[in-house]
């Protein structure tokens, strides 16, 4: 009966319990942009808590992802709804307060079967010891990718990416269905922002220097995802990120003189085709569907080279849908599906 | 002989080791679980759409927890095979966390905001409908 100190339980506790005071001060708070706002910094400890648990993948694509564009689009749809929630309560309210009596005999009886489960971090736990080793030892030796998040994703598990990269892009189909109108003698904004022109030049000055800066970071995130964290969904979060940047320091018009509707569009559907025709290509040399080895004899290099270069080329593809998609999300939710004006 | 004052001592102190034990070896579901039944809490109780979303963000992520926490490994880096100084790779698996649930949560969190984008363009679409988000008036308004 030892515990071993070098993971600092002391640290993932108090991250555990600033989580929950933030997840019931969300749900707990009348103004919805207050509750936006600590649903963001909601993401950003749950951040800290997946460094900590060395899944550092996990922890950049929720900073880029959770605390960035989520709150984005709450902030963008709060424009058009009523910033209060009403507190009359319906005569249905009193039945629905017996769920947090449900709700905490479950959670004692799922608490008490946590006794079954391995401990915290033991080596010997059935999920480290099964299947991952087998990734851990051969990733580096088949796919030449020393970053085994990254060779699993688009190697071992491709399928798997590239029905998430379907299942983003119908999302954004779905949005743009649901909201896109051309006429905008509907348009009802309940909290217009006031016209300030020109006026805030410190905020386009600092937007102006570091849209660059997130652009070529998005790439290097990108292309280095065989070697260090990162890869194509962090790398198009990021991308399509500086738009939406831009979105908000001058206005959406701005943004969309510089990516189009019809060209995020077309990357939408452009990153997914590149995904799946580079799995069709194996098919059709003969190999199984994503079997990147297929490539070696067409490029000229060793099995392994290819199965990297096929990791990059899919992870390209994969970043072209995410950037699209996230830009698509955002026009299209802080506009409110007329793409006139924005947040 | 043993007085009985040492003799509860001794069994409290136990008791109080092994609760400690079982807080420390387990406090990954602990958080997990909790968080888990408030954002059920939220999505059963809140009467405003706007906070079942919240609600739902928040459940996610405590399941995506439970994932990834199960993938820690006491001692372990974070799985980037490392090199030895002549260019070696060294594949110990106990020296790197285990990958799988890191790239199954990774793609799992694109996947939420897509659903989070879905769910938001549906409340703009109640609001437009119904010119509230609140549920109660939603119903009274559709049995009118």
């Amino acid at each position: 009966m030892t515990w071993d100190a070098s993971l600092l339980w002391q640290f993932d506790i108090l991250v555990l319990i600033m989580m929950v005071i933030c997840a019931v001060t969300a749900l707990a708070l009348e103004g919805l942009l207050s509750s936006a706002i600590v649903t963001g910094v909601y993401s950003f400890l749950i951040c800290l808590m997946w460094t900590h648990m060395m899944a550092v993948d996990v922890a950049f694509t929720e900073a880029a992802v959770g605390a960035a564009i989520s709150t984005v689009i709450f902030l963008g749809t709060a424009q058009y709804i009523s910033r209060w929630i009403k507190k009359d309560r319906s005569k249905e309210q009193g039945i629905k307060q017996l769920t947090i009596v449900i709700a905490v005999i479950c959670a004692v009886m799922m608490l008490n079967a946590t006794r079954d489960l391995p401990d915290w971090a033991n080596p010997a736990s059935p999920a480290s010891t099964h299947l991952s080793p087998g990734y851990i030892e051969q990733a580096y030796h088949e796919t030449a990718t020393p970053n085994v998040v990254t060779a699993v994703l688009a190697d071992y598990r491709g399928y798997d990416t590239m029905f998430e990269a379907v299942v983003v892009f119908a999302a954004a189909l779905v949005v743009m269905v649901l909201l896109r109108r051309t006429s905008h003698k509907h348009r009802k904004v309940l909290h217009l922002r006031p016209k300030r022109e020109g006026r805030d030049t410190v905020l386009r000055g600092a937007a102006q220097s570091i849209i660059p800066v997130m652009q070529i970071f998005a790439l290097y995130v990108l292309f280095h995802g065989h070697y260090s964290p990162g890869g194509g969904f962090q790398g198009g979060v990021i991308f399509g990120a500086s738009f939406i940047l831009l979105a908000l320091c001058y206005n959406l018009k701005f943004s969309m003189n510089r990516f189009r509707e019809h060209l995020v569009l077309w990357c939408c559907a452009g990153g997914v085709l590149l995904y799946a025709g580079i799995g069709a290509a194996c098919l059709g040399l003969g190999w199984n569907f994503l079997g990147y080895a297929a490539l070696a004899d067409l490029l000229g290099i060793s099995g392994k080279m290819a199965r990297s270069h096929g990791i990059l080329a899919v992870e390209v593809g994969v970043g072209i849908t995410v950037m699209a998609v996230m830009v698509s999300l955002y026009y299209d939710l802080a506009s409110g599906g007329d793409l006139e004006d924005g947040l | 002989m043993i007085s009985p004052r040492a003799v509860i001592w001794k069994t409290g102190c136990d008791i109080m080791d092994d609760l400690f034990y079982f807080i420390i070896s387990k406090y990954n579901y602990w958080g997990a679980i909790i968080l888990l039944f408030i954002g059920l809490y939220g999505m059963i109780v809140r009467n405003n759409l706007m906070k079942k979303i919240i609600g739902m963000v928040i459940f996610q992520t405590a399941i995506l927890l439970f994932f990834v926490s199960i993938g820690v490994k006491r001692g372990a880096t974070v799985p980037i095979i490392k090199f030895s100084p002549d260019k070696q790779p060294l594949l110990d698996p106990a020296a790197y966390a285990n990958p799988l649930p890191h790239v199954l949560i990774l793609t799992a969190i694109v996947v939420g905001v897509a659903v989070l984008g879905v769910a938001l363009a549906l409340l703009q679409k109640i609001q437009r409908v119904h010119g509230t988000i609140e549920e109660d008036e939603i119903l009274e308004d559709m049995r009118k």
